[in-house]
């Protein structure tokens, strides 16, 4: 399988994107993906794109053309299982 | 471990606040003068809010208000328990709202740094059991022994 490209954004690139960059990182280590983690500002999206999947966690009003996936149940805890499988789901299917 | 940030003077016990402005006053101004965040760090606090709002749909109501590090000096983080619960808009919403009942503020220096700090708080917020325990402490003492215990099982 190739490397995955993953964008964790949130808004200022300070907090809770770095929870969600952490616990990617964990999920793919765990099931035996290859991944690269690109931490940045909403608004910096679009320069750290092509990639696999987006995960935010906060809201994102464009259509990048990637799938995305909310990163939001990794900062309150509610509905983490939900999330991981809905993320391999994307970076397992090639 | 984190609770060794929690300085008694960084814990609010029945705060009162009719809205996110004034917690933000509240918390965040004596951050400014203890030396932690700079001079606009307030404002930093009420701008990002706008955009990026920090309310969680836990079983009791948390916020973590938090804003760029350039507005930081140095590290740390405060709790407050609010007197009655204010309005938050929920992380990642357009406009669900949650009541907050229980405030963690991350006054946050470096971009993405401090991740054991962030998985402490995480951590916090994810035990209702906690949240509820801090909710309903009776001194700022007895929130620092809750997390100082929750932080002894990690």
């Amino acid at each position: 399988m190739s490397k995955k490209k993953v964008i964790v954004a949130c808004g200022g690139a300070v907090a809770t994107s770095t929870v969600a960059a952490n616990a990617v990182v964990q999920l793919c280590k765990e099931n035996g993906i290859d991944v690269e983690i690109a931490q940045c500002r909403i608004s910096e999206i679009a320069s750290n794109l092509p990639a696999d999947l987006i995960v935010p966690t906060s809201r994102v009003k464009r259509d990048y053309g990637v799938p995305l996936i909310t990163g939001m149940p990794f900062v309150s805890g509610v509905g983490v299982e939900k999330t991981k499988e809905k993320i391999l789901k994307v970076l397992k299917d090639d | 471990m984190i609770w060794e940030k929690l300085d008694e003077q960084r814990i609010y016990l029945g705060l009162k606040a009719d809205n996110t402005d004034e917690i933000f006053e509240k918390m965040g101004r004596p951050l400014i003068e203890q030396g932690f965040a700079k001079e606009n760090y307030v404002e930093g606090l009420i701008e990002r809010e706008k955009e990026f709002c920090t309310g969680l749909a836990t079983p009791i109501g948390v916020a973590i208000p938090h804003t760029a590090a350039d507005y930081v000096n140095k590290t740390t983080f405060s709790i407050a328990v609010l007197d009655h619960p204010v309005e938050f808009t929920e992380m990642g919403t357009d406009d669900d709202k949650v009541n907050v009942e229980v405030v963690i503020m991350l006054t946050i220096a470096e971009a993405h740094g401090h991740i054991d700090m962030l998985q402490r708080v995480i951590a916090i917020i994810q035990d209702p059991e906690l949240v509820k325990n801090i909710k309903n402490a009776k001194d700022e003492k007895t929130v620092i022994e809750l997390i100082k215990e929750k932080e002894n099982t990690l």
